[in-house]
């Protein structure tokens, strides 16, 4: 039976070398032992015990047994009274013995407690005070009371401190051997990192020949080859191409999010031929494509991917969550970009360095800085609990979303121990934190323990951030009276008069604050950049030794020495000269990838935010090379690359006809040799329902998505607002429902594909809820209004929502529908309202409109 | 095989175990599909069916009456004379936020505390209803926790982290069980507050949003407002009808020409579904079916108690009819919330016991008579406990150190109290619970090893109980 490597850790939670008890006979007899020898409450046993012992006891520590005064000295006491102790406090989770031991420290032998555990030596002989177990056991610092549950009685503690006091005499010299001994003390070996170089994903890059394929007719272009090789070699031929509507519908949500209007339908149904192979086909769909790439609705449904990777919100979630009223300012960026087809080198450097960059005009500056955003912008708790854990969790937010998102590499393994599954050692996660905690992503809130996001100054209008410092030195002011006021209002012995001086000095300082002048939400290098300590097991309040700021190493090739970081900077320029450097093996394969399954269902590698040992292999390992070669020599141009795709014969697939060989040889379609239905997701459902009902506004666009005055996400009503869902606040904690109920991404997370799902409480939604009933009559009227013949309007609407005519069959159904007398009273127009509203409400709720072909 | 881990939950999970589903009705496996087989299409599952926990479980099901703001335990089941006769002295403690010591005046308990029931509890007067359960609680009175403020103390008792984005514990419990009844999900949150982490209370994070609680209702706004979303009551009128008729017809045709029809069949079916849902489930949350007796048994009708009154009524219904995990909350949309007494604590805390007291006993009374109790497991708590010093004269402040909560049936002991705070209330000293640890307890009440309840995410698998936690036996009966 294959049993991949790492199945044992699945049912872990990063595991402890833990060991199995339970299916150990062994095991169960020494436990037995152990109990039976040394419980404290069978003191015959005990006796037993020490009796046992007591040869090796007095071999091991021939010296006093007793001292003149005649206590008991040495390693009678230990056995007597210390182990007992040891026994039935500690070894449950502190010796060979235990089913997970705890923080690396064992204190069933003298080695285990010399060298210590991960807080270092427990005991230091002759020196209770400076032993770490002391402190412990007296519940002296909060991070460390032993045992957890409760504290010892104080006879054990003193006990326990009188034997380290006398020296800690311990028979126990060497740590009892046991068949998990490896594991448990040891733990896994070193990564090796130049194994963990032959992985595929840590390979270079390279671009493979094109291959030869039987049928030279059927590849339009290079991705072409790569799809047919592969399907000659199992002796198999790809689907028929698609409709003309349904390559139309398809290629409009795919590279917009809308679907085509009626009038597009129809001219495009009038000049290409159902065989594309003739020229005037070609040419139609090559101007159709261009058409949708020039389009600024193409940022808007690409930008929206990159959003969901951005975990782009209006306001941080987590317990108190507050609005970011800058945010939108970065998804603004990030549609340009798409639209602009900045080279994605330059939109990744951006995102990571961008106030590092130089820039030319304020205009580029304000590019730079905005892009920074997407540091900030991660889900965040604002409310300071422990600082020490707040910073470090928001380095860890910031590495894991950058390894993610960039690299496919899920990195925030290592918080606490080297990756169970991929070669990156803790010292890396360290060597990355440092580059984030080297930088400035949230200031405290002037005279409270709370923080806030950064605000940079907007160089378009604060070229030097004077009015930004000037603004946040009289902000701070003021906070500090008002703190001041209001912890002298509840002395009891102020003095009024005082009292209302600091009123008086406090409402002044209140309106000498300016107002605030535009900022944008991004990142600065902190005043001293530093090396982060790594911290044990990750624990935020347990520093260890500082590592040096630096990257992934299995990225870099052997023996090249990793790029230098300047002492006085955080490191991100660097960080961002390495993501984009042309020897990263992972950052172009990843994001072609992204691309690819964006419009083709699926990823060359399907896990597409891990290209690690855990994720899933290149199902086309060339083809994803060739596209990643390919989009460096074509300028790292998204719109090139989504070109190249969608004008390939790949692309224009129809699904398999029935009883095809494609069905059962790739049942899941991992050849890509046919389309693969896709559910659309939440923002093209709201947004072509909007469309097809004529309310959709396409011109309110940029700009910020809430009123400025909005105190409080819950207090946003998404009601009646036309624009499109892009444009819409992604608040956090308060999605619109229809968001919710369609799987929108999860802007707490890291999206790079959507689970989309089918559930009853979506088609409950589409049968119940208003928004799409209102959208319905909205769109009825509109058809009623139109001098056209029922036949026509049934086919007008087909066209509008699903982007093709009817069948014969539906277009039968629907008139008989429209025709049926209704018994609400005879007449009128509100009553064929109805009946339209009902057809449309359904072509809203039919398959063809939720599933892209 | 030394290491049983191999069979780990989490490689086994919507796969084998899905298809060992015997509880309750079973949703046609058709109906929906598996987006996440590796095979595609061609398996389909319904990722909420019913299932077996791995190991034998005490409870079926969970209702969390969730207190937020932090009751405080030295005022309501944790009697501490030594408090109250030192009342108004001064003491030193560690400021739970500062962590600085400093002089602190105590509160002794403006209320007054007695015996209940044979297992001799000590209850106050806040809560003279539930007190006649006393013999029924299981109280743990050393609950700790992480956080000190309301916002990452309410995300850690719910999710078992502050500030990372985790799974909720009922979406934890309902990934691990499905749920018992096709027409209702399998987690559900009645009134939930907006704020103080809101959605990711009941949210499932990276676990599939199937398994995230519906909310009914939210804070602040009447319990009669609490229905399921898009499920008008009154059946489905003859037009509807009509309509739906259509687009089954409409979908057929579409569907009939495809060669690979799983995926159209899973909509078609899921709107079949939701026919049935319509039909059936809004009943689930009329009040009005229940007789006058059990509702004025409730308090409803009653100024004071009918709110939270219809919430607890609302929870059994859904309990009943097999929903996994209910969670009722006495909340509301502020940052300060409800039990949060900083000042007025002696006449606050009286309020809100007086509003929720009365419904409590109701409900427990209710499951007992319905044989419901020995399987339905009843969790009370706040996110946290309260200082025994003063605050603002007569409040008291958040405390991490030391809270109470109690338990009622589902396989854990009954009339007994585990674990103790320190004379004054301040600190758990004997036997004490992390959070961590009353998750562990819950999943094994449910038959789950807490270890062993996985998900892969981002390349590793993630448990409730990150890799911490261990199960109080002690407390299970």
């Amino acid at each position: 039976m294959p049993i991949p490597v790492y199945s044992w850790f699945l049912s872990h939670s990063c595991p402890d070398p833990a060991i199995d008890t339970a299916s150990d006979p062994s095991y169960a007899v020494a436990l037995e032992m152990k109990v039976t020898r040394y419980c404290p409450r069978t003191p015959g046993l005990a006796l037993l015990g020490a009796l046992l012992f007591a040869p090796l006891a007095r071999a091991a520590d021939p010296l006093a047994l007793r001292n003149p005064q005649g206590e008991e000295r040495g390693t009678d006491f230990f056995e007597r009274q210390v182990r007992p102790l040891l026994v039935e406090y500690c070894y449950e989770c502190h010796s060979h013995e235990a089913e997970k031991l705890r923080g690396n420290l064992h204190l069933d032998s003298r080695p285990g407690w010399q060298e210590g555990g991960d807080s270092g030596p427990a005991i230091i002989p002759g020196d209770p005070e400076g032993s770490l177990l002391v402190h412990a056991i007296r519940y002296d610092d909060e991070d460390l009371e032993m045992p957890p549950k409760q504290k010892l009685p104080q006879s054990a503690i003193d006990v326990l401190a009188k034997w380290i006091a006398i020296g800690a005499p311990d028979p126990r010299t060497t740590a009892p051997s046991s068949p998990f001994e490896a594991s448990a003390k040891k733990g896994p070996p070193p990564i090796d990192l130049d194994e963990g170089r032959q992985f595929w994903s840590f390979q270079p890059v390279r671009k493979p020949a094109l291959p030869k394929v039987r049928d030279a007719d059927w590849p339009h272009n290079p991705i072409d080859r790569f799809i047919l090789a592969k399907l000659e070699e199992k002796n198999l031929a790809p689907a028929p191409d698609a409709d003309p509507h349904t390559l139309l519908r398809r290629l409009h949500i795919d590279l917009t999010g809308l679907p085509p209007i009626p009038a597009e339908v129809e001219d495009f149904a009038g000049v290409a031929d159902p065989v594309f192979h003739l020229p005037s086909s070609i040419s139609a769909l090559e101007k159709v494509i261009d058409d949708l790439l020039q389009s600024s609705h193409f940022g808007e449904r690409w930008g929206r991917h990159w959003l969901d990777l951005a975990r782009y919100a209006d306001s941080s979630g987590g317990g108190a969550s507050k609005i970011f009223p800058d945010a939108w300012k970065y998804r603004d960026f990030v549609v340009r970009s798409y639209n602009d087809d900045l080279p994605f080198d330059r939109f990744v450097s951006r995102q990571l360095a961008g106030d590092l960059l130089t820039s030319v005009t304020p205009e580029e500056r304000h590019e730079n800085l905005v892009a920074t955003g997407f540091l900030v912008l991660g889900p965040r708790n604002y409310i300071n609990d422990d600082e020490a854990a707040f910073r470090m969790d928001g380095a860890d937010e910031q590495l894991d979303s950058v390894s993610r998102v960039f690299l496919g590499m899920t990195v925030g393994c290592a918080r606490c121990h080297d990756h169970k599954f991929d070669p990156v050692p803790m010292t890396d996660y360290y060597a990355l934190a440092g580059i984030f905690t080297s930088t400035e992503t949230y200031d405290p809130i002037p005279a409270t323990t709370n923080f806030e996001w950064n605000d940079v100054a907007d160089p378009r209008v604060d070229a030097d951030g004077a009015r930004l410092r000037e603004y946040e030195s009289a902000y701070a002011r003021y906070r500090a009276l008002a703190k001041q006021y209001s912890k002298a209002r509840s002395d009891p012995g102020i003095d009024p008069a005082a009292l209302k001086a600091l009123d008086a000095e406090r409402l002044e300082a209140q309106r000498a604050v300016p107002k605030k002048p535009p900022v944008l939400m991004g990142v600065v290098d902190a005043a001293a950049p530093a090396d982060e300590k790594r911290r044990v097991r990750g624990n935020p309040h347990q520093p260890a030794e500082a590592i040096p700021r630096g990257f992934l190493r299995v990225t870099l090739r052997e023996g090249t020495p990793p790029p230098a970081i300047a002492k006085h900077e955080s490191g991100r320029r660097e960080l961002a000269a390495w993501i984009t450097s042309p020897d990263n093996p992972l950052t172009t394969r990843v994001y072609v990838n992204r691309v690819w399954a964006h419009l083709m269902g699926r990823g060359l590698v399907a896990t597409l935010d891990n290209f690690g040992t855990t994720g899933e292999a290149p199902s086309h390992p060339d083809l994803l090379d060739w596209l990643a070669s390919w989009f460096r020599e074509n300028g790292q141009s998204t719109k090139k690359l989504v070109a190249l795709i969608v004008t390939s014969h790949s692309y224009r697939l129809d699904a398999a006809p029935k009883n095809s060989a494609l069905l059962r040889a790739d049942p899941a379609n991992n050849l890509f040799d046919r389309r693969t239905r896709r559910s659309l997701d939440a923002e093209t459902i709201r947004d072509s329902i909007l469309q097809v009902s004529g309310a959709l506004d396409l011109e309110s666009r940029s700009g910020k998505p809430f009123p400025a005055s909005l105190k409080n996400e819950f207090d946003y009503v998404f009601d009646d607002d036309h624009r499109r869902s892009l444009y819409l606040p992604r608040f956090r904690n308060n999605l619109p429902e229809l968001f919710e109920t369609f799987d929108v991404a999860n802007p707490a997370t890291v999206v790079g594909r959507r689970d989309l799902t089918i559930l009853s409480p979506q088609a409950l939604y589409l049968m119940n809820n208003e928004f799409v009933r209102r959208e319905s009559e909205r769109a009825a009227r509109a058809l009623l209004a139109l001098d056209l013949t029922v036949e026509e309007k049934i086919h007008r609407a087909y066209l509008a929502t699903l982007g093709r005519a009817p069948t014969a069959e539906e277009a039968q159904l629907v008139a008989d529908f429209l025709d049926k007398p209704h018994g609400r009273g005879e007449n009128d127009y509100k009553h064929a309202l109805e009946r339209w509203t009902d057809f449309q409400h359904n072509l809203f709720a039919c398959v063809d409109f939720r599933f892209l072909r | 095989m030394l290491r049983r881990a191999a069979l780990g939950f989490g490689s086994l999970a919507l796969t084998d175990l899905l298809a060992r589903s015997s509880l309750g009705k079973t949703i046609p496996s058709s109906a929906f599909p598996n987006r996440k087989s590796k095979i595609g299409n061609r398996t389909s599952c319904n990722p909420l069916a019913p299932k077996l926990p791995p190991l034998p479980a005490r409870a079926k099901r969970v209702i969390f009456l969730f207190m937020n703001g932090g009751p405080s335990q030295v005022d309501t089941f944790d009697y501490k004379p030594e408090l109250n006769r030192r009342h108004g002295q001064t003491a030193e403690f560690k400021n739970t936020r500062t962590r600085v010591v400093e002089a602190r005046t105590l509160m002794g308990s403006p209320f007054d505390f007695s015996q209940h029931g044979q297992s001799g509890a000590w209850v106050s007067e806040l809560f003279p209803h539930v007190a006649r359960h006393a013999d029924d609680l299981c109280f743990i009175k050393s609950v700790q926790t992480d956080a000190v403020a309301h916002g990452p103390a309410t995300l850690f008792f719910h999710t078992g982290a502050t500030t990372l984005v985790r799974p909720s514990m009922g979406a934890w419990i309902t990934y691990g069980l499905g749920s018992e009844n096709e027409n209702l999900p399998g987690f559900v949150s009645i009134c939930p507050s907006a704020l103080i982490g809101g959605v990711r209370n009941y949210g499932s994070a990276f676990l599939p949003g199937v398994y995230a609680g519906t909310a009914l209702g939210k804070a602040e706004r009447p319990a009669t407002e609490a229905k399921f979303r898009n499920l008008p009551s009154g059946g489905i009128p003859d037009a509807q009808r009509a309509q739906f008729d259509l687009l089954r017809r409409l979908n057929r045709t579409q569907a009939h020409r495809e060669a690979e029809p799983e995926v159209l069949e899973s909509a078609i079916n899921s709107f079949e579904m939701a026919f049935g849902m319509q039909q059936h489930a809004p009943d689930i949350a009329d009040l009005s079916r229940e007789p006058e007796g059990t509702r004025a048994m409730y308090g409803i009708g009653k100024k004071a108690t009918d709110d939270f009154g219809r919430q607890c009524l609302l929870a059994r219904r859904l309990s009943e009819s097999g929903v996994r995990f209910v969670q009722v909350n006495f909340t509301d949309n502020t940052t300060t919330p409800k039990w949060d007494q900083h000042r007025d604590l002696e006449k606050d805390h009286r309020a809100h016991a007086r509003a929720v007291d009365r419904p409590i006993a109701a409900l427990l009374a209710d499951l007992k008579q319905r044989g419901l109790l020995d399987e339905t497991l009843v969790l009370w708590a706040g996110e946290f406990g309260r200082t025994p010093y003063s605050e603002n004269n007569n409040g008291r402040d958040h405390n991490p150190h030391t809270a109470t909560l109690w338990m009622a049936g589902g396989g854990v002991k009954r009339g007994f109290s585990y674990g103790a705070s320190d004379a004054l209330g301040f600190k758990a000293v004997e036997n004490k619970v992390h959070v961590h640890d009353l998750h562990a307890t819950l999943l094994h009440l449910l038959g789950f090893d807490h270890e062993e309840l996985t998900y892969k995410y981002s390349g590793r698998p993630f448990r409730l109980t990150d890799v911490y936690g261990s199960v109080i036996h002690d407390i299970v009966a």
